[in-house]
């Protein structure tokens, strides 16, 4: 962690130092005579470039920390190089080796402070680089006899053809070099500004789904009032007649089979609805004990219609967390009511809850934990090759007309609102068991009165739904 | 209507012996007529006597007429929300019981009716038998109500 964080410091202090030797040295360059002639001048300038395109690389780049701490080692590649080659190169003023010896102590500073090979080894294996080539410059102006390395247009003409060869040799290397390094620029600043553009339109995808939602939201009010109104008069018409027709005729036997059917289209219409609704809720101090205790008393008649059992498990003193009471009644409620569907008579589900620290804790005193609910059955259990896909829309294993296959998904969705997670697994004929992880920023001691009653802890949102 | 009237005089012969039997005075109030007949039908069945009004001004206007003891009221309507008419008919009538009907049946709309002072909601579609069963348990809470109310006040004169 703190060889992190002297990374960024040092980064941020080499780009401070660096900013006031370019601006050092292009003074010095621009006020310089010799501006085509001198070595050092030249060498100074390929420095100046290199460092504009690595600044504007760093300028495009800013934020990604992974591409900075990638191209730093370039960085200091290039430095070691240049500052090596200035060294090198002899016959300028003084004045201009000020802004070299800023950078080296720049540098030194960085070595000393940073203590990593990220910065260390690359700006070592520059100068050794640099060291090389001024070496054999060195060597080559020496073996004409000249005093001092000039490779420019100056010296040109008067040069021999051997040292004149050499030197366009260095000069086409020079531009082979930048064009190289102005290539990857464009192309990496145009990266960047094609992956912003991505991230635009990812965004603008999430803003036409939300949209899309609302719209949906609109759409599932008028269904409600379209589809439910007629299916109401239709089933409460049915039940009248029914109530009036003996028992055991053909028409008792086809009026029941429609009622059947009716109810099943009731069910569907319900499900979906649910499915549609926004959650237009605020987030409250939720206790996951009530929410258990509600879920369990709503589920009572489906349990004896099974003939099975409900077992809680609840741990004293949960801590509240933030959340939407409501979705995560209806969230445990389907979990719970699919785990009554799949058990014979005499099965068992079990549900249970308890707080834990989370995997990961920074020290003792981190209080960040999550509340595990996990609600098991030993019903005939999930084929693995339907598991993958059980919560998905409209996705159901129950046999056609059973369900809706929007239950499940009614659950995921409720699950990621709350940032928790959902497993399930599965062993066909032995039963299932979905975990369900919440986190709770900070584990408070419980105190009841946070949370008001389940049943009417959700005023202000509701008038948003009542219009539908 | 007029065919009943011969067992009328039963009833209020029975009224007379037992005052307290008297049958509930319920209005429904739907803005789609069909259903609010359906509820009706359905709750006379028990026994009740029940008005109908397929607008929340047809509504105001009964509850200026007769004296109910509840009222089936659809939350959707055109002239006037459940909720508004809600509001109006508690306002005349502090004793009146309210159960909400509603297409779009959501925990959330339940709720805050419960909270503007319904004592019950109903989603629709509904099984008749539920229906039944929730009005007969508003009536219920109603007289326990009153019973307090009437505690409550016999207190305050002495």
């Amino acid at each position: 962690m703190s060889t992190a964080e002297t990374r960024t410091l040092s980064f941020r202090a080499l780009i401070r130092i660096r900013t006031i030797c370019l601006v050092l040295m292009s003074l010095l360059l621009l006020a310089s005579e010799d501006v085509h002639t001198s070595p050092v001048v030249s060498a100074g300038w390929d420095l100046l470039f290199v460092n504009m395109f690595l600044s504007l690389v760093f300028g495009v780049l800013g934020k990604s920390q992974k591409l900075v701490s990638l191209l730093l080692p370039v960085v200091f590649l290039v430095d070691g190089f240049f500052v090596c080659l200035w060294i090198g190169i002899s016959g300028g003023p003084v004045s201009y080796y000020a802004p070299f010896f800023l950078l080296v102590l720049a540098h030194s500073i960085l070595v000393l402070n940073a203590r990593t090979t990220m910065i260390v080894v690359p700006l070592l294996l520059g100068m050794f680089l640099g060291f090389f080539y001024i070496d054999y410059l060195w060597n080559l102006a020496t073996s004409f006899g000249a005093d001092q390395i000039n490779f420019v247009s100056y010296h040109l003409e008067h040069s021999p053809p051997e040292i004149r060869r050499s030197i366009y040799w260095h000069q086409t290397l020079r531009w082979l070099f930048f064009s190289g390094l102005m290539i990857v620029v464009v192309a990496m600043a145009m990266k960047q500004v094609w992956s912003r553009e991505e991230k635009l339109r990812v965004k603008e995808r999430g803003l036409e789904q939300k949209r899309h939602l609302i719209q949906m939201g609109e759409m599932t009010g008028r269904i409600a009032h379209g589809v439910n109104t007629p299916l109401g008069l239709i089933s409460g018409n049915l039940e009248l007649l029914i109530a009036e027709t003996r028992k055991g005729t053909k028409t008792y036997k086809a009026l029941d089979q429609i009622n059947e059917y009716v109810q099943r289209a009731i069910h569907t219409v319900r499900d979906i609805l649910d499915y549609g609704r926004q959650t237009m809720s605020v987030i409250k101090p939720v206790s996951f004990e009530k929410i258990i205790q509600a879920v369990a008393l709503a589920v009572q008649p489906k349990l004896k219609k099974v003939g099975g059992h409900l077992v809680l498990d609840v741990a004293p003193g949960l801590p509240l967390t933030n959340g939407y009471p409501e979705g995560l009644f209806q969230a445990l409620l389907n979990l719970v009511e699919n785990a009554i569907d799949s058990i014979d008579k005499g099965g068992l589900v079990t549900l249970s809850a308890k707080f834990q620290y989370r995997s990961m804790r920074l020290s003792a005193q981190d209080e960040r934990g999550e509340i595990k609910v996990v609600i098991r059955d030993n019903g005939k259990g999930i084929p693995e090759d339907k598991l993958s896909r059980i919560f998905e829309p409209f996705y159901s294993t129950k046999d056609f007309g059973k369900g809706t296959g929007l239950g499940l998904a009614i659950v995921k969705r409720i699950v990621d609102e709350h940032r928790g997670s959902i497993e399930v697994t599965s062993q066909p004929g032995s039963g299932t068991s979905f975990t369900l992880v919440f986190p709770v920023e900070e584990a408070s001691p419980r105190k009841d009165a946070d949370a008001e009653d389940f049943y009417y802890n959700k005023s202000e949102s509701i008038s948003k739904d009542v219009d539908l | 209507m007029k065919k009943k009237a011969p067992p009328k005089k039963a009833s209020t012969k029975m009224k007379v012996i037992k005052p307290k039997i008297a049958p509930a005075r319920l209005l429904v109030v739907d803005d789609e007529a069909d259903f609010a007949k359906l509820i009706q039908t359905i709750l006379n069945q028990v026994g009740y006597k029940v008005d109908m009004a397929i607008s929340a001004t047809q509504a105001i206007a009964l509850q200026r007429k007769n004296a109910y003891d509840l009222a089936l009221v659809d939350l959707r309507m055109p002239e006037m929300t459940g909720l508004e008419l809600l509001q109006y008919l508690k306002a005349r009538d502090r004793s009146i019981f309210v159960i909400l009907m509603t297409a779009y049946g959501s925990f959330s709309v339940g709720i805050e009716a419960l909270r503007q002072g319904a004592c019950d909601y109903v989603a629709k579609p509904f099984k008749n038998k539920a229906l039944k069963e929730k009005v007969a348990e508003a009536l219920q809470r109603r007289q326990q109500y009153l019973r307090e109310q009437h505690n409550h006040s016999s207190v305050d004169e002495l």
